[in-house]
């Protein structure tokens, strides 16, 4: 347990340096000058000069990667370029804050409605609810968030006038009036995942339900509620455990769309917007978050896995 | 997996037929049927586009925020131009895009995925290894960033997506490769002295077929899917090319005024990614997976 969870780390350490490696170069290599850009296209050669010395732009690549790591661990992120004088690191923050907040709404109201819809479905598979199950997920998993939103938006702003189109929040109002500009988003980003969980869920129970130890312990003759109960749905939900998390790392990353739909300042579309704004010093530290964020949610649900499951805590073979 | 196994050497053409078999029994599940009808459509709609369009797709005209009528059934947009037009002519970007894609990930992900089970050993450990990286982040996320490189545009869509594809469909070609590799027919090439090249090319790949045609119509829908939504977010094709994503990026600054701007191309987008989900669903029940 402790060799593999160690050997886990180490693997998720080295995602993240070989990750950080690869954000740092690419985002460098991206055309434009820094220096022309901060200073506008007039600047004269003397002063570009003295901008790079101050920067450190003439610097060797590996040293500059270098002492942007050691920003990092001492918590600075530098400095905006497109947002003159605003520090990346209170700005990140505050973006993430507000998608984890998002991020968590959404995990509200997936996580009962596709355990208990993927259940039902499964017990019974090609019953007629299986079947509108099976239905309306596949319809939910097609249309992307931002139709969903937009849908959405279209009903219950433009048409009804209930809730607000647009989602820039501010916390400093308080928390409650805050609450009905996330409904919308939230709604928009739980329809795909709600879909994807819900089915495999349902394949899960499934698959389980067909096993040898099902059969083995129906026909040891336990009655069909111990035999769900106690085995059915006890394997059958693991794997959900893992395909949650791996939803969870999405909704930071990949709410990009749902935050751009609503205007909701998260941090995806503070990344979509740097790499649009050539932000380096913010596409740098932003991506890093995201990426970090997805692997640590990735080691800890195999470590939270191994727990749960003891079968696979040396080799988990096939995934 | 086919079925029946042939232990004798069937010609190679027998064997991509067998792969294939299984779209006859496709009558049978009305849902994907109901897929396939809907691409059926699609396809149809896109090979006609330049005969039922009245319009051109870039053609300005005073005519604005016209709602939809006789002349103009999907009504006009912000610079006249007919919606109807640019969601038929929309079809042929979204088609040639995600068909690019899809196939660009399908020869990636087979040969990585069918080389790594055939070789086993280090070249096996070699490529799961890159394939977990790949997979161990947001394809979307990927896609921005590459894209934020590369600079917007219908080829960077295609390269980005097709990528994204690769390690996932690596993946289920990795595992089909397996369940065949040690059957008799592979024996039996590898004892007449036959290359690996041919071995994996006329031996193995036909009888992956199935599993690969399931996992192609998955990624057709997501390549639908993803393309949509970088058109959405400005990164994908660049206008004025009519695509589903950016009409509807575009329409929300009038959904006040003309939500049907919004309301056509999303039913297109919709549609066809219901209609690849669907037929996926009805492969993967015909050739009896279960994953």
């Amino acid at each position: 347990m402790l060799a593999y969870s160690g050997k886990r780390l180490l693997q998720a350490i080295v995602s993240v340096a070989v990750a950080s490696i690869i954000i740092f170069l690419v985002a460098e290599a991206l055309p434009g000058d820094v220096a022309q850009m901060i200073l506008g296209q007039f600047a004269t050669e003397e002063s570009l000069q003295a901008l790079r010395e101050k920067l450190k732009l003439n610097e060797p690549l590996h040293v500059r990667y270098f002492d942007w790591l050691a920003g990092v661990f001492r918590g600075d992120l530098g400095t905006s370029l497109s947002k003159t004088g605003v520090k990346v690191r209170p700005l990140l923050l505050r973006r993430a804050r507000n998608s984890l907040i998002l991020a968590a709404g959404a995990m509200i109201i997936i996580i009962p409605i596709s355990f208990l819809l993927g259940i039902i479905a499964g017990l019974r598979p090609g019953s007629w609810f299986d079947r509108l199950i099976s239905i309306t997920t596949l319809g939910l998993i097609s249309f992307p968030s931002f139709i969903t939103g937009l849908v959405l938006i279209l009903i219950f702003s433009v048409q009804l006038g209930w809730l607000p189109a647009s989602s820039s929040i501010d916390l400093s109002q308080g928390w409650l009036r805050q609450i009905p500009k996330l409904i919308l988003p939230i709604l928009a980003l739980s329809g795909v995942m709600l879909g994807y969980i819900t089915r495999h869920i349902r394949a899960s129970m499934v698959k389980v339900l067909r096993s040898d130890y099902t059969r083995a312990a129906t026909l040891k003759g336990l009655g069909r509620r111990t035999v769900i109960t106690k085995h059915v749905l006890r394997n059958a939900l693991l794997p959900a455990v893992t395909v949650i998390a791996i939803n969870l790392g999405w909704l930071l990353g990949g709410a990009v769309v749902v935050e751009a739909t609503f205007g909701y300042p998260g941090v995806a579309r503070l990344v979509l917007n740097s790499i649009q704004h050539r932000d380096v010093p913010v596409m740098e530290a932003g991506l890093l978050f995201v990426v970090t964020a997805y692997i640590t949610v990735n080691f800890g649900t195999d470590l939270l896995y191994t727990l749960l499951d003891p079968r696979i805590r040396y080799d988990r073979g096939e995934s | 997996m086919a079925e029946s196994t042939p232990n004798l050497a069937p010609s190679f053409w027998e064997r991509v037929k067998s792969g294939f078999s299984y779209l006859v029994r496709l009558r049978e599940k009305p849902l994907g049927l109901a897929g396939l009808v809907i691409i059926l459509f699609w396809i149809a709609i896109s090979i006609l586009a330049p005969y039922i369009t009245p319009y051109g797709p870039t053609n300005f005209s005073t005519d604005k925020f016209f709602g939809p009528s006789l002349q103009h059934p999907f009504g006009t947009d912000r610079w006249g131009r007919d919606v109807f037009t640019r969601v038929v002519i929309g079809s042929r970007t979204a088609f040639s895009l995600a068909l690019s894609a899809t196939l660009l990930g399908l020869v990636g992900g087979t040969a990585l995925g069918l080389s790594a089970a055939y070789f086993g050993g280090w070249v096996e450990e070699l490529l799961g290894r890159l394939m977990d990286i790949l997979m161990s982040f947001p394809a979307l996320l990927i896609a921005m960033f590459v894209l934020g490189v590369l600079g917007p545009g219908t080829i960077n869509v295609i390269i980005v997506i097709g990528i994204a594809h690769t390690p996932r469909i690596g993946r289920v070609a990795r595992s089909a490769t397996l369940q065949v590799k040690n059957q008799e027919f592979v024996e039996a090439a590898r004892v007449r002295g036959e290359s690996d090249l041919y071995i994996m090319g006329a031996e193995i790949l036909p009888n992956i077929l199935d599993t690969l045609g399931v996992e192609a119509a998955i990624r057709f829908a997501y390549s639908i899917f993803l393309s949509a939504s970088l058109g959405f977010l400005g990164l994908g094709v660049q206008p004025p090319t009519p695509d589903w994503g950016l009409m509807i990026s575009e329409s929300r600054s009038h959904l006040q005024v003309a939500p049907w701007l919004a309301i056509f191309p999303a039913l297109a987008i919709a549609s066809m990614v219901l209609g690849a989900n669907f037929l996926a669903e009805g492969l993967e029940e015909v050739t009896g997976g279960d994953q």
